[in-house]
């Protein structure tokens, strides 16, 4: 398997800077806010490998996301060890892959985006009829654990399920998404059975999305739900993070969260700006950046150490009509088979 | 509630009604989708932003009803129009790009005006107060009224103005082949803004004439560009006649599911919704390439 050791190295860095933040630093604040950047690094990671790998626009990652929370709710009040009521919440909110998978064999594009979008709002309107505006909650007796335990916990969830993403994006597996991704036709005239490729992917999306969601609910929430959590607002945040961060990388969506959540968690009273400024930077990033920082970080890195010539964008012109983001980052990838 | 013949009647107006205000919405995105192909999420956004601004400009600034409604349509139009200059006209060949970049825009919208106008519904004034009762039994919301009224004019207005005059030929020249009408002296780029600026006017005017019905505030932004969206696939695709057709039946939907489900009316509309895409995708009176 060869993959770009420049992504990998980078988010070894980060998320190594992560692990030894609490010797540093004693800040309760600092260190809640950055289990709330972890848990949406995952989040983001887990949509990523959908859009930014597979090519499948899934605008609505929050219901496999709510659903994975909901449940571990459910099986906390059920007094379920967190390690059993994670990984079963996890399991199940998978199935939500097959949800998205229907409407991705009819239609794609556009098309698929809206459906998506509205399993969202539709999970949200029954999440609301069956939980009300409270929400549930695990309660008091249920086993919440210290700040630095949900610390490492998070990071260790975030950490191992990234780098199974990553894995699984530079593996054959992977590549046969990203032949897909970048023309399903081709991919489907060599041999590639794309339905059971997208239902493979959305149903692991799913569970890392669902991953994702149960540790809202433990380390953030504390073992409480409520309808909020399929709030369009949450569900696109990790759409944001994912594209700012770097699209099919995977590691970006860890520099995304600490671009867009820990100025926020900050500025809690400026809140409306901060939120106006992860607008911006996403406008900006899709205008500018293509296919995302971590994508251009590699770019700037490979050609110093290199000095490789920019052929990609000359090929990214050619293929203009096709996204020229996509042709960018298999070129890259076919880069980093030859190293 | 009982179900008589004058509450049938009732409601059955009000679907109508209600549906010739959405098909205008849908017309803006159908335009926006059937021209352009590629999707537009702030369209809701401009929705909200004409309810929002015919408030500011009737309730906070005492201007008359005609002011407000102008000076909504004429901001969502400018705001389309610099919107595909200024941002989409550079990502245009990738929809999944345009989708994720509108979507920033949204955001930033929806932010603003959360600044300027706050979180809450705003209490948007009635600016045509009354009901018309005709026939002695139904009686018609002036508001919803008016708005289907200008619903049925923008619909023949757009109708006319896609077949006889020379912009409006132009832009269902560039959307059947955007490279021969280039070659033939039509720039793509200011048909592209033009038809952008329009979408987001059918939909800021609708929110602009609906907003004291159906309430404004920031988050609903995402309502409006599903209904737009329901419109679209049950009309089909770029066709003016098709949205209409698409804004009535989903006011019928959107109206019977009030009466069955008054607590979530969208669950009807978003389950049909979701039969139709899967069983056709290209909508229900959908032909493609064709506005």
């Amino acid at each position: 398997m060869r993959f770009s050791k420049i992504i990998l190295a980078i988010g070894i860095a980060f998320y190594g800077s992560i692990a030894i933040l609490p010797l540093l630093s004693n800040d309760q604040f600092l260190l809640s806010t950055m289990i709330f950047v972890l848990v949406f690094a995952l989040f983001a990671a887990a949509w990523d490998l959908s859009y930014g790998v597979a090519g499948i626009i899934n605008l609505g990652p929050g219901v496999a996301y709510g659903i994975g929370s909901y449940l571990f709710v459910y099986f906390a009040i059920g007094h379920y060890s967190p390690i059993l009521a994670i990984t079963i919440s996890a399991l199940i909110a998978s199935l939500t892959g097959f949800l998205y998978w229907i409407p991705s064999i009819r239609t794609s594009g556009t098309y698929l985006a809206i459906v998506t979008l509205i399993l969202l709002l539709l999970a949200g309107e029954i999440a609301l009829g069956q939980t009300g505006e409270e929400g549930i909650s695990a309660g008091l007796n249920y086993y919440i654990p210290s700040l630095l335990q949900s610390y490492y916990a998070s990071l260790g969830i975030a950490v191992a399920a990234s780098a199974s993403m990553f894995y699984l994006s530079y593996s054959r597996f992977g590549l046969k998404l990203k032949a897909m991704r970048d023309d399903e036709i081709a991919a489907k005239s060599v041999g590639i059975n794309v339905y059971v490729y997208k239902l493979v992917t959305l149903i692991v999306s799913s569970f890392f999305l669902g991953l994702s969601g149960a540790s809202t609910a433990y380390f953030v929430e504390h073992a409480h739900f409520d309808y909020g959590i399929f709030g369009i607002t949450t569900n696109f945040l990790a759409i944001v993070i994912s594209v700012i961060g770097g699209s099919a990388t995977i590691f970006g969506s860890i520099i995304g969260a600490l671009i867009v959540i820990l100025p926020a968690n900050y500025l809690t009273s400026y809140s409306t700006y901060a939120v106006i400024a992860y607008g911006a930077t996403m406008v900006i990033v899709v205008l500018f950046f293509r296919s995302g920082i971590l994508n251009a970080l590699e770019g700037i890195l490979r050609r110093a150490m290199k000095g490789k010539p920019k052929v990609s964008s000359f090929v990214a012109h050619e293929n203009g009509m096709k996204g020229s983001s996509k042709v960018q980052t298999s070129l890259d990838d076919k880069y980093s088979e030859h190293e | 509630m009982p179900l008589t013949l004058d509450f049938l009647e009732q409601i059955t107006a009000n679907a109508v009604l209600l549906g010739f205000a959405y098909g205008m919405v849908g017309l803006g995105l159908s335009l926006v989708l059937g021209i352009m192909n590629v999707l537009n999420i702030s369209h809701g956004t401009m929705y909200v932003l004409g309810g929002f601004l015919t408030f500011y400009v009737v309730s906070q600034l005492h201007y008359p009803p005609l002011v407000g409604f102008a000076f909504a349509a004429g901001i969502t139009f400018v705001l389309g129009f610099v919107l595909q200059v200024g941002l989409i006209s550079r990502v245009s060949n990738d929809p999944a790009r345009v989708m994720l970049l509108t979507f920033g825009v949204a955001i930033i919208l929806g932010q603003i005006s959360l600044l300027i106008w706050g979180g809450t519904a705003i209490p948007t004034p009635s600016i045509v107060k009354g009901y018309i009762v005709i026939g002695g039994v139904v009686d018609f919301q002036t508001e919803l009224l008016l708005a289907a009224l200008v619903g049925i004019a923008v619909a023949i207005g757009t109708t006319i103005f896609l077949r006889s005059t020379k912009l409006g030929k132009a832009m269902r020249m560039v959307s059947q082949n955007s490279e021969a009408a280039l070659s033939l002296g039509v720039n793509s780029k200011w048909i592209f803004a033009v038809a952008l600026g329009i979408g987001s006017l059918y939909s800021g005017l609708a929110g602009s004439l609906l907003s004291p019905i159906t309430f404004v505030y920031p988050d609903y932004q995402w309502f409006p560009l599903i209904y737009a969206f329901v419109v679209v696939i049950v009309g089909g695709l770029g066709s003016v006649i098709g949205s209409v057709v698409g804004g009535l039946i989903f006011g019928i939907l959107e109206t019977v599911g009030q009466v069955i489900f008054p607590s979530s009316s969208d669950v009807l509309v978003f389950l049909l919704i979701i039969v139709i895409i899967l069983l056709r995708p290209r909508g229900l009176f959908g032909a493609k390439d064709r506005v």
